[in-house]
């Protein structure tokens, strides 16, 4: 039993710890602190040159615009092509993230929890598929579009998305589903729902979490993702946004139209803050949790 | 449950053809045809295709840029597993160890990379790296230490260097929130214990943390070298496209010039298989290294 005074002594200890703890806590904040500016100050630095014109960036490139211009963004967004970069991104990125769920759910449903005759080995392939260095593929898939006049098609870039996805949402999504306690579905059972109806109305709405972890995530990596998009969309109208500054970056050696390329990578990186901002908790877990259990 | 066999396997069907069917078009058969590729001699357009066996191979191990390509890799996997495991391992610690009311900031901050595309990334550090306006030769200016700064992404001798910056920049948080998720697994008791018997911090982290989540730490490594090998040349090809003079010519970027740049399908396909074998031998390594938990005994 411990009175009350030695109660209070002991979080009078706590409360000031070991002397060591407190100078450490104060040095330990000045990495920290560091890395902070260092991780931030590049992508601030991106967005104040966005405003400025290309004399100032030339005259003063560190500091603060002397006033804030959109001139380079509206150059960026039509000149450039960073507005239909942006529009194309977002249709391969919507196509393929839909595309991904409506064809991973009832995978991840049959394999991780109906668990056929079978489906160990289907798993294990997907598992195996993850690590291995996919660059290879990028030539025969190249090809195929070419011989089947899909190239320069956005919606045959999201079925390659989808299928480069598939693997790992179903990894993801069998990690989750014993969190469906199996009574619900025993309950549907008897409510006479067949197996799809179970699925879409039981199952579906119990993984929503995990749903929109792995959508987030895909969605992601299909806006970020610069290879296939490269090679399986040449053509300027169809560019995504990647793509679009890629091209940028190699004329502004020329043009020396940094503003216009600030401009148009802050235009790229703001969905991206939005997303990050608005579902950071999912996007971490996801990709935390997704790559600790390969 | 009451369900007629007929109808369950037709839902089985259903619902898993698509998912295989899917990933045997885009996965499965680009890497067999792939590796078939790399026994012609083809330059794209498909009457010229010839079946030469395994001369790509042979013309892959006479290559003198071969051997250095495969360098410029494996540097960026040591310089990534050692850059990153560094940050990512004190950071860790530190939130973990001290209870900081700005943590959560960090996490935010930290992570936020992880997120970008490597286009981005890349034309963002372009800038940095700028010779008159960059951030780096600025900052050695300011201090100073002008003699030092140079065109640092044209220069030979620094251009891989100035890649592995980035490339441990945007990593760093992802395997700290790996490696915080890994220590928040440990049980409190065990840390409680050893912070009793008068262990310091430091001591406490490398003889009970360490060898508590050392199955973490080596599944971080080889995701680091995995990740490396898979994607760091989409950097290379952004920043420098392979040169000055080759300096930061990654596997995957000579891969990419050979097929789409030049139309070496064929040569092209054998360095995928190259890369391939490549990084399965430095993930059979890297496991092999760290078979037993060092610290254990």
């Amino acid at each position: 039993m411990s009175s009350p005074a030695s109660s209070a002594a002991r979080a009078a200890i706590r409360s000031t710890g070991r002397p060591g703890f407190r100078i450490g806590s104060v040095l330990v904040r000045v990495p920290l602190l560091v890395w902070s500016l260092v991780v931030i100050y590049p992508i601030f630095w991106m967005f104040l040159g966005a405003f400025k014109s290309n004399a100032e960036i030339f005259r003063s490139p560190w500091a603060l615009p002397e006033s804030f211009s959109f001139d380079n963004f509206a150059r960026a967004w039509g000149e450039y092509g960073v507005g239909g970069g942006l529009l194309n991104s977002a249709l391969v990125t919507g196509l393929g993230t839909v595309l991904t769920l409506l064809v991973g759910l009832p995978a991840a449903y049959s394999i991780g929890r109906l668990k056929f005759p079978g489906a160990s080995v289907i798993y294990s392939v997907f598992v195996v598929s993850l690590s291995i260095p996919a660059v290879l593929g990028v030539i025969p898939l190249f090809f195929l579009m070419l011989d089947n006049g899909l190239l320069n098609n956005q919606a045959a870039l999201s079925v390659v998305y989808a299928g480069t996805r598939i693997a790992f949402t179903i990894f993801l999504l069998c990690g989750f589903m014993h969190a469906v306690p199996a009574e619900l579905e025993e309950a549907a059972a008897l409510d006479g729902l067949g197996r799809w109806q179970t699925l879409w109305r039981v199952v579906a709405p119990m993984m929503t979490p995990a749903l929109i972890t792995v959508a987030v995530m895909n969605a992601v990596t299909f806006w970020n993702e610069y290879v296939l998009a490269l090679v399986l969309l040449p053509r300027e109208e169809v560019r995504t946004i990647g793509v679009v500054l890629s091209y940028m970056s190699v004329n502004a050696q020329y043009t020396n139209d940094w503003g216009g390329l600030f401009a148009a990578l802050s235009l790229s990186v703001i969905p991206v803050i939005v997303v990050y901002a608005l579902l950071q908790k999912q996007i971490v877990r996801g990709m935390v949790e997704g790559a600790l259990k390969d | 449950m009451v369900e007629p066999k007929g109808q369950r396997r037709l839902f089985l069907i259903l619902s898993t053809a698509p998912a295989v069917l899917l990933f045997a078009v885009t996965v499965v058969f680009p890497l067999v045809t792939g590796l078939g590729y790399s026994l012609f001699k083809w330059s794209g357009t498909s009457g010229k295709r010839r079946f030469i066996g395994l001369d790509n191979y042979l013309q892959l191990i006479r290559d003198p840029l071969v051997p250095a390509v495969i360098g410029h890799d494996m540097f960026l996997v040591v310089v990534k597993i050692v850059g990153i495991m560094l940050c990512a391992v004190f950071f860790a610690v530190a939130l973990t160890q001290f209870k900081l009311k700005e943590a959560p900031f960090y996490r935010v901050v930290f992570f936020f990379p992880q997120v970008m595309a490597a286009v981005t990334i890349g034309v963002l550090w372009i800038f940095v790296f700028n010779n008159d306006l960059g951030l780096v030769n600025g900052l050695l200016r300011a201090a100073g230490l002008g003699s030092l700064a140079r065109p640092w992404l044209g220069d030979p001798a620094w251009a891989l260097v100035s890649i592995a910056v980035p490339v441990i920049w945007a990593g760093v948080g992802f395997f700290m929130l790996m490696i915080v998720s890994a220590i928040s697994g440990i049980s409190s008791s065990l840390l409680e214990a050893s912070q009793l018997d008068g262990a310091g911090r430091w001591r406490q982290f490398w003889s009970i943390t360490v060898p508590l989540i050392w199955p973490q730490l080596r599944d971080a490594i080889v995701y680091i070298a995995i990740t490396s090998l898979n994607g760091a040349f989409i950097l290379v090809m952004v920043m420098t496209n392979g040169g000055p003079d080759n300096a930061t010519q990654l596997m995957g970027s000579y891969l990419m010039e050979q097929a789409f740049t030049r139309y070496n399908f064929g040569y092209a396909a054998a360095i995928g298989a190259l890369i391939m074998v490549v990084a399965s031998t430095t993930v059979l390594v890297l496991r092999l290294l760290m078979r037993r938990n060092p610290l254990e005994d």
